[in-house]
């Protein structure tokens, strides 16, 4: 009852005119930023601390977190409609809403992703109301041996669920493990595989080689097949009011799903070190767990609610431990913790008893803040839809200045460029040839958590933790229970492979000698890199080597298993078969990798605020758009770099 | 004759000060914006401190210019020590250098020279050592008691915020084991918190305003690194009220003064005098002589400044120990200087080991 008063005044001091103006203009800053590739929540917060100094702490917090709310909302938009993930939240939920926006049902995708923001905020803000009594024994139950558990069975779940070859996909979750070795490690002061390049000293950053993976191969594949991004014109289209209802009816079918994802996102939330990204993955292998059909990945809308509802749920979850404990989960809630002291609110007990209220308060700008965004971008909707009819003559050269944008967006420097190009080449690959790029990117996204906890529980227990710690014992079931069910679907796929290669139905291909399959050939060059890489770490000294020697080991044994069974068995693979049917294939290709040539010089000739102009200018002139067209989108990210993202967000660009 | 005289070499003086120095107003920053740049990313203690501080140098630097703190990430700083190193250098960018010069002159190899950078100035809050409050340890007597195995949180074996206690326990043989990898002072106290660890050191800047929360949390101080006074005169500490936590020094000196001349000791005492270093500003060699001025004196005024100083009293913050560009320039060659001290390497070697 006492809980319930607390959130009733705290609706009460949120129906403040200072506070929610303030909260708007926090929710229009977040907007803005969630919509530019690169960009996201933690520059927004950082921006906007400085002016919150001087404000009333209410009102501040209302316009920190007003901006902070709408941020992974706005971030769907460009993920959705031309596939480019700008930041860590939207990684997954560009596979369907990308592949839903070409069937002609964006406007679905994105109402769709705004509800289920809504509904993962509201219930990360029900599970606190519900965890208040037993918060603090129930975080005490969660330390290293925990949080490393839940991790590795995250990236199992990935591995063994995303791919139609579970080998494959545990390779590839390797894989993304791997990549997150490079650097400078936590535990040691030396270098892995920087090969003398400073920038990889911090390793390689997930924004770059996301959007490398996922956007590059999507833009080549629209310059391929010269249409528009919607090629279905026959399915609704997508700025009726009917698509927002239906993607409202869509989160209101999926609600069990929503309530799972938004307690992952909380729980996300709460585990240090777990960032936007890992939840995100975290909830869609959710999701692929009960994807019978196989659909997920190819514009399943539930590929969008369970992602989207998981992150709108990360923040409240993240709020909470910070607010009861003094312990920030993740780099977004230390600045939060920083506006806490400047403001003079001091986290602790008095937050979640006495002053309950003002943490509802809190609690109420989160959710109300995406009700407000999704709102306005539902009045926006029919404007922004209509992306998705423009000509690829057009399109292709924007995105492509707007991906590379986002990727140095990075830290600036060259590093992101090359990063980006290199996972944009390990993409085409990885899609074409049926190589699960989203078990590489949960890799990826869990590699750095995996190996700080694991090697924190093996310092602080030894082995004991694996029997001596309840929880701990729970995810070790778990983690049987889904390495299990791999097996009996790796028999069974084995058996509908065999199936489909007689009735020859469907996309699913099946090669007999592997020696003519490309998808087996890249599981050899795989498997020469992970031996060349496990042959330099083997001499490293165990802090800085262990790591890197067990997972390319893993990596080498998965390969030469894919390797075996090709040879003997034979390769069964879903291939994409986007280019299949196009004569001019291979010179488009050429040509796409000028284009990004042109880019990457004239970046270096004449800087980034010059050289995207220029280059909309010539390629739009090679492709024949009008000058009335390209001129003023020249223009336009002129004042979009030197303007906006230099002088208002004062970003410097390293080149 | 000797009056004339006088007022010519005055007037010659006023004159050619007027014209041919720069003062302090007439420094210009382009666009009326600069750069501070923490070599940890946004979410470090580093990067937050260096937040909170940037207003309060905007109001010291001439013409209030909008200062920017743009983090800099990378290998443990070495990547913005090297940005600084090569970068023209117009006065416009300081880089936060945390505990760099420390852990180098810990033991941690730094492919860069360190000592060619400008040194604007440095500060530091002292460390709490804080402990888990079920153990019932309340002083390093009580530790000497305590017959389990002491487990220390930390980022690395080698951390300067822990390694002041280290040779505490090296010298006096106390059993403890540290266990390390956590991604900064917060996860440490997350799992002193969690119980999965006995003692941790955190930041005085944090604990301050934190106290209760971290004390309800079942985390309470047991001892603080206090600071050598670049004054001279008794070492600096916090101030806890209500509460009475000794420094190490004060610690070793009342409870084991027989390893007092020991190796460890000294190693202590190199410490202790580097600790200020813990917040080093500096900037690019190129630097023009009048903007390094500028920033050298705004950053003491900063820390003089009433805004900084309600601050403070606002998050009940205790005062930094806050040393001159001049003074870290002096501390740069003393920690040069030790690199070769066969004593406090040996210890540094024995700081590197995780256990006893």
């Amino acid at each position: 009852m006492e809980i319930l008063a607390a959130a009733v005044n705290g609706l009460g001091l949120f129906l403040n005119l200072e506070l929610i103006l303030f909260m708007m203009l926090g929710i229009c800053i977040g907007m803005i930023l969630g919509l530019i590739p690169g960009l996201g929540g933690l520059i927004g917060l950082g921006l906007l601390l400085p002016f919150s100094y001087t404000m009333d702490a209410t009102t501040a917090m209302a316009f920190l977190l007003g901006m902070f709310a709408v941020v992974t909302q706005t971030d769907t938009i460009p993920a959705i409609l031309i596939g480019v993930p700008g930041t860590a939240a939207a990684q997954a939920t560009v596979l369907d809403g990308n592949a839903m926006t070409k069937r002609g049902e964006a406007g679905r995708a994105l109402s769709a992703s705004y509800f289920a923001s809504i509904w993962g905020a509201s219930i990360s803000v029900l599970i606190f109301t519900l965890s208040l009594p037993v918060l603090r024994s129930v975080v005490k139950l969660f330390a290293a041996p925990e949080y490393f558990l839940v991790s590795l069975l995250g990236l199992l779940m990935a591995g063994i669920l995303s791919s139609a070859s579970r080998i494959r996909g545990l390779s590839a979750a390797f894989i993304g493990l791997m990549i997150t070795t490079v650097g400078i490690p936590e535990r040691s002061d030396f270098s892995r595989y920087d090969f003398g390049f400073e920038y990889l000293f911090d390793g390689l950053k997930l924004v770059p080689v996301v959007l490398g993976l996922f956007a590059i191969p999507e833009v080549l594949e629209l310059l391929i097949r010269r249409s528009t991004i919607v090629r279905d014109n026959s399915e609704e289209v997508a700025v009726e009011t009917k698509a927002i209802r239906k993607g409202f009816m869509d989160t209101i079918k999926n609600f069990g799903l929503i309530v799972r994802c938004s307690i992952i996102g909380t729980t996300c939330g709460v585990i240090p070190g777990m960032g936007a990204g890992a939840a995100e993955w975290f909830a869609y292998g959710q999701a692929k767990m009960r994807d019978k059909d196989n659909t997920l990945g190819t514009g399943n809308v539930q590929g969008i609610v369970a992602p989207e509802s998981s992150t709108a749920a990360m923040k409240p979850g993240g709020l909470l431990t910070t607010i009861a404990l003094g312990i920030p989960g993740n780099p977004a809630m230390a600045i939060m913790m920083v506006a806490f002291i400047v403001l003079g609110i001091r986290p602790g007990s008095e937050m979640i008893t006495d002053k309950l209220d003002v943490t509802y308060m809190f609690m109420w700008t989160l959710v109300i803040g995406n009700i407000v965004a999704a709102l306005v971008c539902l009045l926006l909707q029919k404007q922004m839809v209509k992306i998705c009819y423009l000509n690829p003559k057009i399109l292709v050269p924007v995105v492509i200045c707007f991906m590379t944008t986002g990727a140095l967006l990075t830290t600036g420097d060259y590093g992101d460029i090359w990063v980006f190009l290199g996972a944009g080449v390990l993409g085409y690959f990885f899609k074409r040839y049926d190589w699960s790029r989203i078990s590489l990117i949960i890799g990826m996204a869990l590699g750095k958590i995996i190996e700080i906890y694991l090697f924190i529980a093996m310092d602080r227990y030894h082995l004991s933790f694996l029997w001596t710690r309840p929880i701990s014992i729970i995810f070790e079931v778990l983690i049987v229970l889904i390495l299990a069910s791999g097996l009996v679907k790796l028999y069974k796929s084995k058996r509908k492979s065999e199936l489909l290669k007689k009735e020859s139905k469907g996309d699913f291909s099946y090669s007999n000698k592997a020696i003519s399959s490309p998808v087996w050939w890249i599981g050899i060059v795989i498997g020469i890199i992970s031996a060349m890489a496990l042959y330099v770490a083997w001499d490293w000294e165990p802090d800085r080597g262990t790591f890197p020697v067990f997972v390319s080991a893993a990596i080498l044994v998965l390969v030469t298993l894919h390797t075996i069974q090709g040879a003997l068995f034979g390769i069964s693979a879903v291939p994409d078969r986007s280019e299949d049917g196009i004569a001019d294939a291979g010179r488009r290709k050429l040509l796409f990798i000028g284009y990004i040539a042109l880019l990457v010089g004239l970046i270096a000739i004449i800087g980034v605020s010059y050289a995207m102009p220029v280059f909309l200018l010539l390629v739009m002139t090679y492709e024949k758009v009008s000058l009335k067209i390209s001129i003023p989108l020249a223009v336009f990210f002129f004042l979009f770099i030197e303007y906006l993202l230099k002088t208002v967000l004062h970003i410097n660009f390293y080149l | 004759m000797l009056k004339n005289k006088m007022i010519h070499v005055i007037l010659t003086v006023f004159f050619v000060g007027l014209f041919h120095s720069t003062s302090f107003a007439d420094v210009k920053f382009k666009d009326n914006v600069v750069r501070l740049s923490p070599n940890f990313g946004t979410g470090s203690s580093t990067e937050a401190t260096t937040r909170i501080l940037a207003p309060f140098l905007s109001e010291s630097l001439p013409g209030n210019p909008k200062v920017i703190v743009e983090p800099i990430e990378g290998g443990g700083g070495t990547k913005l020590a090297r940005n600084l190193l090569k970068e023209r250098g117009d006065g416009h960018r300081a880089g936060v250098l945390a505990i760099l010069h420390i852990t180098a002159s810990l033991g941690r190899p730094m492919p860069i020279a360190l000592n060619k950078l400008k040194n604007v100035g440095s500060f530091a809050f002292p460390t709490i050592i804080m402990v888990r409050k079920n153990l019932g340890l309340n002083d390093l007597q009580d530790v000497i008691n305590y017959k389990k195995e002491i487990i220390i949180a930390a980022s690395k074996p080698n951390a300067p915020g822990v390694s002041p206690l280290r040779t505490w326990l090296i010298a006096n043989n106390v059993n403890h084991r540290i266990v390390t990898g956590y991604a900064g002072q917060p996860a440490c106290v997350a799992a002193l918190q969690a119980g999965e660890v006995d003692v941790t050191p955190l930041n005085a800047q944090l604990f301050m305003p934190m106290r209760k929360t971290y004390e309800e949390n079942g985390a309470i101080p047991l001892v603080q690194n206090g600071l050598l006074n670049p004054a001279g005169g008794p070492d600096l500490k916090v101030d806890i009220p209500g509460k009475s936590v000794m420094s190490i020094d004060e610690s070793w000196k009342k409870f084991t003064p027989g390893t007092v001349d020991s190796n460890e000791y000294t190693t202590f005492r190199f410490i202790q005098k580097s600790f200020p270093m813990v917040m080093h500003w500096a900037m690019s060699p190129d630097t023009p002589d009048e903007y390094l001025q500028v920033w050298r004196k705004s950053f003491l005024a900063l820390f003089k400044s009433d805004g900084f100083k309600k601050y403070l009293e606002k998050t009940n913050s205790p005062t930094p120990v806050v040393i001159s560009g001049e003074q870290v320039d002096e501390t740069v060659k003393s920690l040069d200087q030790a690199k070769n001290d066969k004593a406090i390497q040996s210890v540094v070697k024995r700081l590197k080991k995780k256990t006893l």
